[in-house]
């Protein structure tokens, strides 16, 4: 009798653990997203000119304030609201295909489709010649047809992800081989700006090389709302096939064993990362490390296991790209520096950091 | 369980052909053979993973080929000889084998049979640690559990005691037995150890250049047999109730 009351102790103790342990993850989560909405109220606060918070509320509750609406309205509220999409985008997407290619270098630029919209982008300055230029009075250059650079820059990529996908479903190549593709189309596209590059001239230059300064404040409501009709269903299919990808990360073999369509999962999410990053990277120029650094933070702090990984990738990633550009606004003002050069400034150090930390342990 | 006349190709060529055995409840099969006979592309076959060019597989006398892979993985339970292990607890390692049998949520009840297996194998120690710092046996155990909460009529293990001391040997194969036992289901591994197997199975495939050379059970496993399929000069010994099969120069 006095056994069988152990053995039911038992049977009850480990789900109060187990759940405690759950619990534990999702409070991490909440908490990471209570600081993305402080981040965020505090984002639309400061800048050039302040709004106390006071009125941030007061606005976005529509009621309208006398200079402080249309800052608010017109200027800082897509810029958050971009930054936060693309963070969600470029992280989420980072995570799954570092799950789908088995590698934790595993991100949108790893696979060459970050060079390939540069090289779209490059293309349609020099070649199309999107890019005749002038100064505004803050002595910012602003290409004249955005519409066409980005456009160009989303078929180039896209250009690159159907040659991965070709070559990977043609040749059935492994994921290690699928990274090293992607190194040799980045680096082939990396060549061929450089070749355009050496043929323009000043202005087109300077044009191109500010297209890659990846800015979150491009983007007005209209292209908002392009990045975050794509971000959106992207999210939802990567949090919807979290055990897939847990099922992945146990080795394909394991996988099929568990009922996967290995490769099915693998294609469309390749397509579909791909895809978001394109969008994004189109509207928004390059910004890197995002996608990298993000996922590794959040795997840090919450494990490998995708059901908590993928949101807290998710959170990660627009929390961090809201503060860098946040900061990156504040850094030089009134001057206002794209986000892009803090984020690689910040992701490499930050990424040794991690790395060496995780070896460590 | 049924097999018959399974055949398989790999593009560089034939590796199985005219494969057959039969399996009951409650038993054990042992698939034997010597390295790269095609034992591991057998077990595969037989999961679907590997498309074998015909033949035919029942599980219950149920078509295994005709069957979408969540339904193959209801009834096939597969632990693959190696599988990646990254930074998540064993409890959730486990968890995944409930993937055949889950919706979008996890439930109670996957919960609830997790926790039962993590118990039946006295596993309740490490279900919280991280399954990339448990030692070679006890990841063996948490791979064997995952395929135990699959809630399968048949186990598939890939060579389950290769990395494995004597002491972890004994007690997976002596889980298997109970598991297979208690629950009236079957199993099929592959081993190299001729002695474990013995020591183990009820039922004995013995593969030969992709064929069955032999099948039934422990009265197969003979010097001559043995010598045929493993080019080795061997006694088959019966010591202390078990047979022992041991080489000679
Ligand atoms: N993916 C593969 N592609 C081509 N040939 C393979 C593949 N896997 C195994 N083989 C070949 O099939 C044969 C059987 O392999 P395997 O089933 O692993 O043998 P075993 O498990 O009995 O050691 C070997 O000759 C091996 O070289
Ligand atoms: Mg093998």
């Amino acid at each position: 009798m006095d056994k069988k009351m152990d053995i039911n102790k038992d049977v009850e103790s480990i789900p109060l653990n187990y759940n405690k342990y759950v619990k534990k993850k999702i409070i991490f989560i909440l908490i990471s997203f209570l600081f993305l909405i402080t981040i965020f109220f505090y984002s639309i606060s400061v800048g050039n000119a302040n709004v106390p918070l006071n009125d941030v509320f007061r606005v976005l509750l529509g009621q309208n304030i006398e200079n402080s609406s249309t800052i608010i309205w017109n200027i800082r509220l897509p810029r958050a609201l971009a930054a936060i999409s693309a963070g969600v985008g470029l992280s989420v997407s980072g995570v799954a295909l570092q799950s789908i290619l088995r590698n934790p270098l595993g991100s949108p630029y790893t696979l060459g489709i970050s060079n390939a919209a540069a090289f779209g982008a490059a293309f349609s300055v020099i070649i199309l010649g999107a890019g005749s230029m002038h100064s505004t009075g803050a002595g910012a250059v602003i290409i004249n047809n955005p519409y066409i650079t980005t456009i160009v820059a989303f078929l180039w990529s896209l250009v690159a992800t159907f040659m991965l996908l070709a070559i990977s479903k043609y040749k059935g190549a492994s994921p290690e081989v699928m990274i090293l593709i992607g190194v040799a189309l980045s680096s082939l596209f990396t060549a061929g700006t450089m070749f355009l590059q050496y043929f323009a001239d000043d202005v087109e230059l300077a044009a191109v090389v500010f297209w890659t300064f990846g800015d979150v404040g491009r983007a007005d409501w209209g292209e908002l709302g392009i990045i975050t009709a794509v971000v959106v269903p992207a999210m939802i299919y990567f949090i919807h096939n979290r055990w897939n990808y847990n099922a992945i990360d146990a080795g394909d073999e394991t996988a099929r064993g568990l009922g996967v369509n290995v490769e099915r999962i693998r294609l469309w999410g390749m397509l579909l990362a791909s895809f978001v990053t394109a969008i994004i990277i189109s509207f928004l120029g390059v910004i890197g490390f995002i996608g990298l650094v993000c996922p590794h933070i959040a795997r840090r702090f919450i494990g490998d296991e995708q059901r908590f990984l993928i949101p807290a990738s998710c959170i990660t990633g627009g929390l961090l790209l809201l503060a860098s550009d946040t900061a990156a606004r504040l850094m030089l003002s009134p001057h206002v520096l794209p986000v892009a050069i803090l984020t690689s400034f910040m992701g490499a150090p930050l990424f040794i950091y991690l790395l060496v930390r995780g070896y460590r342990n | 369980m049924n097999v018959d006349n399974l055949e398989f190709n790999y593009k560089s060529g034939n590796v199985l052909k005219d494969i057959g055995f039969e399996l009951y409840h409650g038993e054990i099969l042992a698939i034997l053979g010597p390295n790269g006979v095609g034992k591991t592309t057998l077990l595969r076959c037989i999961n679907n993973i590997l498309s074998p060019k015909k033949g035919i597989i029942k599980v219950e006398d149920e078509d295994i080929l005709s069957m979408k892979n969540d339904e193959i993985a209801r009834r096939l339970g597969y632990v693959p000889q190696r599988s990646e292990v990254g930074r998540l607890t064993a409890f959730d390692a486990i968890l995944l084998g409930r993937k055949p049998h889950m919706g979008f949520h996890v439930k109670d009840k996957d919960i609830g049979i997790v926790n039962s297996v993590i118990n039946k194998l006295e596993l309740e120690k490490l279900s919280l640690r991280n399954i990339n710092e448990l030692s070679g046996g006890e990841l063996q155990k948490v791979m064997f559990a995952r395929a135990l909460v699959q809630e399968p009529k048949v186990l598939l293990l890939d060579e389950p005691t290769s990395s494995l001391d004597l002491k972890n040997q004994l007690g997976i194969l002596k889980t298997v037995r109970q598991t297979v036992d208690e629950n009236q289901i079957s199993a099929v591994f592959t081993m190299h150890d001729l002695n474990l197997a013995l020591r183990f199975a009820d039922r004995y495939v013995l593969v030969k250049n992709g064929r069955v050379f032999k099948h039934g059970g422990s009265d197969i496993i003979t010097p001559e047999n043995i010598e045929q399929v493993y080019e080795v000069k061997v006694d088959v010994e019966y010591i202390n109730g078990y047979y022992f099969v041991i080489p000679i120069d």
